[in-house]
């Protein structure tokens, strides 16, 4: 009989999924999978220097290709440092395959080296876990938890095998070629009528609303139904706001754009929510920051929400009617029940609230220069025009940058616009660039960071070089965790407790890794640079050392009502 | 908002109880008795009652329903409810004298160091409140409630 080893086992089913590139760091106890991954010329491994970085990395590629990421980490701190990381997934439904080692059978529970129990750390924050205790169920549970990642609303599965388990033999004619019987997604059953009912019920509040918005969120990225959100908003004439993880859901130059909601949302899109009488949701999870104060969000609006899970309806909003199901089945029977309409009122009372677009999305007109240090949003606004130019995907980290970068971000494809919305992971953007940038070779990556999160993974810098990676990776220096210094300036009287951070001359960072750098500290350097950066194969790296005390506004302070914003005009005097 | 008895079945699997618990004490609803068994190869029966819960009874069936191991998900209505049953044995420190009239329909069987009990939890729950004001009881082991075969499904 031939015989191959669970780890073999696992790599070939690996294939058979579709996977061709893991994310992931070797040690003690998975091992075994290693050694049939050195066999297994079919899987190309991306040793990255943290496994949170892995896991970040697995997180970029499933959303910049919409297929599973897949990370790998060895027992007890491999595994728990890959938490943050499918916390991140989960929060943002991104589907990603984490493979773990786990100490022998045997040894389990006996506080073994290494030994963890990542299937119970992890339950908060993945859809599934499943522990391998056979070599022959490595195939069902790869299986399984592939289809649970990618089902429904997407989602981290962890799969722990211990290392016994992986050098375990089992019979290779039996196992590789088993039927799948479970293979395909999982169907999602819902009464066909009471959905046709539903969506009636929404064309209908449609059809009578005099000041309707739509509110899109990632929803219609996972559920590909960015067209027929354009569709809807056209023939309907309605504004589309977008949540920051819907950036990509719609063209930020179409003329019903209305900008991201909440607490960094524009005006427009703020103020308009507060003013419907009707706001359709769409894959979005009305979460807190896109709400403000839950009581006072839309308060004479009716809520439809359109979502495919069951658990996000009335999670933090009313919803006067829930329509669960797959986005791809009920948005396409909602569009064919709403007729053509035009609503010039509504549209010049929405752009009575436009007044902050003008001086924010001002283009930058040829031979223009500004002159002086460079801000923080002059910069970002560059490099967001740069992003467009390109085409390219956008990856940001999290904070003030994240914010300005939705802001000025242009047209954007699905998958196009890529940061950890829900956790607020710093650290996320350079690994998950990496994972964007193999998952999408065709397309430029840039990566955006602060100086404060660009710390917390830049160890990752010797994974672009070593993979060879053309990132093109931005940092925004102001020398503060700025976000919280904003917080800490407006609401705890400038005490800058602990905002105030260091970091390393990134000219001798880059030299050290062989990456290509630039530093710009003035306004009329940005340009130019960007272009060479921009023209440059990549990687190349980009110090945008910018003034220290800028804020993002538009603010809604935390607990205020989403009409209740601060604006620049209404900055603390100093 | 009042409480309600929910009803799970759950497939037999490493982690599936824990994943069911872990929901039940990260959302802090109020378990007030809760109670699990076999039914088939592989499948077990939970059934929790809620306390006064803040969220409706809907979601949280929704949000146990999203749970992989969770086959099916039911909110038995009240009456079906109130025919639940339960089985306590009760260590005692002294026999009682006589047989009071609020155990008449609880006592299955009593010997000289113990009582075995089977009614409803809300008789069962009587039933300890007068042993405790006997001081008589010394440990109580309670089965947690059962439905009858599986009325709640119909």
């Amino acid at each position: 009989m031939a015989s191959i080893t669970g780890g073999d086992l696992a790599c070939r089913v690996l294939s058979q999924e579709g996977v061709y590139v893991l994310f992931g760091h070797p040690g003690g106890a998975i091992l075994p999978f290693y050694d049939s991954l050195y066999k297994h010329g079919a899987l190309h491994h991306v040793l990255c220097r943290h496994e949170q970085g892995a896991a970040h990395a697995a997180d970029g590629y499933a959303r910049a290709t919409g297929r599973t990421g897949v990370c790998v980490a060895t027992s007890g701190p491999g595994a728990t440092n890959l938490v943050t990381g499918l916390a991140a997934a989960y929060m943002d439904g991104v589907p990603v395959v984490a493979v773990t080692g786990q100490v022998a059978s045997p040894s389990i529970g006996t506080l073994a080296f290494q030994e963890t129990d990542i299937l119970g750390v992890t339950i908060p924050v993945t859809k599934h876990g499943f522990l391998v205790q056979q070599a022959s169920d490595i195939p069902s549970v790869f299986t399984e938890a592939f289809r649970l990642a990618a089902s429904g609303r997407p989602g981290p599965v962890l799969v722990d095998i211990p290392k016994d388990v992986q050098a375990a033999l089992v019979d290779a004619k039996t196992h590789i070629f088993s039927e799948r019987e479970n293979s395909g997604p999982i169907e999602l059953s819902y009464d066909i009528e009471a959905l046709k009912t539903e969506v009636q019920e929404t064309a209908k509040l449609l059809k009578e609303a005099e000041r309707p918005v739509l509110l899109a969120g990632r929803g219609v990225v996972i559920s590909g139904t960015d067209d027929l959100l354009r569709q809807l908003s056209e023939q309907n004439d309605l504004p589309v706001i977008t949540s920051l993880l819907g950036l990509d859901a719609f063209p930020a130059s179409d003329p019903r754009a209305l900008g991201m909601p909440g607490m960094h949302g524009t005006e427009r899109a703020n103020y308009s929510l507060q003013d419907a009488d009707l706001v359709l949701g769409l894959g979005v999870r009305f979460d807190d920051r896109v709400i403000g104060r839950p009581e006072a969000f839309a308060p004479n609006a009716k809520i439809v929400h359109f979502d495919i899970d069951a658990t996000a309806i009335e999670r933090t909003m009313r919803a006067d009617i829930a329509v669960v199901a797959d986005l791809a089945d009920s948005f396409k029977m909602l569009c064919s029940l709403v007729p053509k309409a035009r609503r010039t009122e509504w549209w010049q009372r929405i752009r009575q609230w436009n007044r902050e677009a003008a001086p924010v999305k001002e283009p930058l007109t040829a031979g223009y220069r500004r002159m002086g240090p460079l801000g923080a949003r002059e910069a970002i606004r560059s490099v967001a025009q740069k992003i467009s130019e390109s085409k390219g995907i956008a990856v940001s980290d999290v904070g003030q940058h994240q914010m300005w970068l939705a802001q000025e971000l242009g047209d954007a494809v699905p998958g196009s616009h890529l940061t950890s919305g829900g956790l607020g992971a710093m650290g996320y953007a350079l690994p998950a660039g990496i994972g964007a940038a193999i998952g999408k070779p065709e397309r430029s990556v840039w990566v955006v960071a602060g100086d404060g999160g660009f710390q917390m993974s830049l160890q990752e810098l010797a994974t672009v070089v070593q993979e060879g990676i053309p990132l093109r990776i931005c940092v925004i220096d102001n020398g503060y965790l700025g976000m919280v210094r904003q917080w800490q300036e407006r609401f705890y009287e400038r005490r800058y407790s602990e905002t105030q951070i260091s970091g390393p001359d990134l000219i001798a960072l880059g030299k050290a890794y062989g990456i290509p750098t630039w530093s710009v500290d003035r306004s009329e350097q940005l340009e130019s640079t960007l272009g060479f950066a921009a023209m440059e194969k990549g990687p190349v790296l980009i110090w945008l050392q910018v003034r220290q005390e800028e804020n993002v506004y538009p603010m809604v302070p935390s607990g205020a009502a989403l009409n209740e914003m601060v604006t620049e005009t209404d900055r603390v005097p100093r | 908002m009042s409480g309600f008895v929910l009803v799970a079945s759950l497939k037999n699997v490493t982690g599936s109880l824990e994943r069911f618990l872990g929901l039940l004490r990260r959302r802090a609803f109020p378990v007030e008795r809760l109670s699990l068994y076999h039914v088939h190869e592989n499948i077990f029966e939970v059934v929790v009652r809620f306390g006064d819960v803040n969220t409706a009874r809907e979601r949280v069936a929704a949000e146990i329903d999203s749970l992989f191991d969770v086959l099916s998900v039911s909110l038995p209505e009240l009456q079906v409810c109130e025919e639940t049953r339960e089985f306590a044995v009760v260590r005692i420190c002294r026999d009682l004298e006589s047989s009071p009239e609020i155990l008449s329909d609880v006592l299955a069987r009593r010997s000289s160091d113990s009582l075995e009990l089977f009614g409803t939890p809300n008789e069962i729950d009587e039933a300890l409140v007068y042993l405790r004001d006997q001081g008589v009881i010394v440990a109580v082991s309670r089965s947690g409630e059962m439905f009858p075969p599986s009325p709640h499904k119909h």
